[in-house]
């Protein structure tokens, strides 16, 4: 800030401005930081303190150590594959018929409309509460029911989010396209689905997210297999750390598949507006 | 058998046929309104353009410009009255006829190359027998090494000549430029204006301008074609003989200033 109050000379001021930006940045990290370790240690002392019993919550270390070993275990490994298969499987199989109900529904009107009715029933229903007719149909609850649900509720956010972005596109490329002597067909594959790419990968994202959840509800709700087992398993033995020991891995599980997916956004739809309207904002900051 | 002097008229005819490039006799576009009730565009437009001219068009907004360039354009079908393009009717968008609109219209995902290169891929021809003509069309507007960016880091400037290359790739007849540079700053507008006349100068192309400025107007064309709106009419055509090229201190002297005048008592605006 000497810097700042010294003669306008423009090197020193850019250079006083740049610093002054950095620190405002680290300023932010170092906040966030020291509020993560705060919860942490106060968290470590209300467990050595016995303030809360071990019982009911196990002192941080314990949990991380737990979720480390837990890793290594056959039997929790096979858990967890349990519902990593049924999250990609199921997310693979409603993820891809919402992409491609949403080309077929953008391409031809009489389908959408035929589609309409059932699209609109179905997407504010929560998927969970057809778990047990499911159940019937598959003969029980298990990976298959657990499938099922997370099919459905990765199907609507990818289709819907698709369907408006391919429907969306803005008129003025396809007036170029059309003076350019485009068939449909082509302004379809040359801008319509381009241009509805954000949208798509918006879709994605969260139909991703839901199907993490979807997949441990399911399991919750009487399974014998998966996290969502081993959650519900963990509570009524009171193994109190493996229960927390699962909620670290079920949270590194959907980070994890977030992250994968937030990277492919960033790097196949490198031109995504929102993004880049918060950029260009930091820029001129 | 027919006579010497008849064949001599058909010649003459058949010259004046070749001449006009674009000739529209009763040219009118009804739309029908969201209540269903109609709403008349464009009305009786008659005119005639030659081969190589300049046409500027103004007037207000809802005189019908946008619509008369969509028309001849392709995009839209008229109701009635007839649009010949060099002796046969205009049905749709055609190779030889090619636009430029307000808004640059480049795809977010393609380098500048690439959208210079879209008319090639809507044609299915090779990219790679075209890119050679596609950066010298990159260095004629200014453009050199900005072939790999992508539109966002281009400024608005930018993004209207990378239209102006993707237009110019095309090669057509006829270029129907619908405010092409009315959303950019006065001064860019200007040298964007004057490149225009360059490229276009001894080109041999027929070019249609749509805009708002009288002075550019007149600074550019050959011809000013004035429409008033309501329905949308072409009320007169003023001939601008001024002498070529165009330089912008032209702009202080009488006669020019005269034309812009008429033109201002043309439109009603005095």
């Amino acid at each position: 800030m000497g810097a700042a109050a010294s003669p306008p000379s423009r090197a020193h001021r850019g250079a006083g401005r740049e610093l002054l930006g950095t620190l405002r940045r680290r300023s932010y990290l170092l906040v966030t930081v020291a509020c993560v370790v705060a919860f942490f240690l106060v968290w470590n002392w209300l467990t050595s303190s016995g303030v809360l019993h071990r019982i009911v919550v196990p002192p941080p270390g314990r949990v991380i150590e737990r979720s480390r070993e837990i890793l290594g275990e056959p039997y929790f490994r096979r858990h967890l594959w349990v519902t990593v298969k049924e999250v990609v499987l199921g997310y693979t199989i409603g993820a891809g018929s919402g992409i491609v109900m949403a080309l077929v529904s953008a391409r031809f009107t009489s389908f959408r409309h035929l589609l309409q009715p059932y699209i609109v029933a179905l997407q504010s229903l929560p998927k969970v509460i057809l778990l047990p007719m499911i159940a019937i149909w598959v003969g029980g609850y298990g990976e298959t029911s657990a499938m099922i649900i997370v099919v459905l509720v990765s199907f609507f956010p990818v289709y819907i989010n698709s369907l408006t972005g391919l429907l969306s596109a803005d008129e003025n490329g396809l007036k170029l396209l059309h003076s350019l002597g485009a068939t449909p067909r082509q302004a379809f594959r040359m801008f319509r689905i381009p241009a509805a790419l954000p949208l798509l990968f918006t879709g994605l994202k969260t139909a991703v997210n839901f199907s993490v959840v979807a997949a441990i509800t399911a399991e919750l709700l009487g399974a014998r297999y998966g996290l969502g087992f081993m959650l519900a398993n963990s509570g009524t033995f009171l193994r109190i750390e493996d229960l927390y020991a699962t909620v670290v891995v079920v949270s590194l599980f959907a980070g994890l598949v977030y992250a994968i997916f937030e990277l492919a956004d960033r790097k196949f739809i490198f031109w995504r507006e929102d993004r880049n309207r918060f950029r260009s904002e930091e820029r001129e900051r | 058998m027919r006579s010497g002097l008849e064949v001599a008229e058909r010649r003459d005819t058949e010259t004046a046929k070749d001449l006009a490039i674009l000739r529209a006799q009763d040219l009118s576009k009804v739309y029908t309104s969201r209540s269903g009730e109609p709403v008349v565009a464009v009305q009786d437009v008659d005119f005639e353009i030659a081969r190589g001219e300049f046409i500027a068009l103004v007037g207000p907004s809802g005189c019908g410009k946008s619509t008369t360039l969509n028309l001849i354009g392709g995009l839209i079908n008229r109701t009635t009255g007839s649009l010949v393009f060099e002796g046969s009717e205009v049905r749709g968008p055609r190779r030889e006829i090619g636009m430029m609109f307000q808004a640059p219209v480049l795809f977010p995902w393609r380098t500048t190359l690439q959208n210079v290169l879209l008319p090639m891929d809507v044609r299915g021809e090779k990219r790679a027998k075209h890119r050679d003509r596609a950066l010298s069309l990159l260095e004629l507007v200014g453009l050199t090494g900005s072939a790999d960016r992508y539109p966002r880091e281009l400024s608005g400037g930018m993004q209207q000549r990378v239209a102006l290359a993707r237009l110019l790739l095309e090669d057509p007849e006829v270029f129907l430029l619908d405010e092409p540079f009315g959303a950019l700053d006065e001064f860019t507008r200007e040298a964007m204006n004057l490149e225009l006349l360059d490229i276009w100068s001894g080109s041999g192309k027929t070019v249609l301008l749509v805009t708002h400025n009288i002075q550019e107007a007149v600074f550019l064309s050959d011809r000013v074609f004035v429409m008033s709106p309501g329905p949308g009419r072409l009320t007169e055509v003023l001939d601008v003989d001024l002498p070529r090229p165009r330089r912008i201190p032209m702009m202080r002297e009488q006669g020019f200033q005269d034309l812009v005048f008429e033109v201002r008592r043309v439109l009603g605006a005095l």
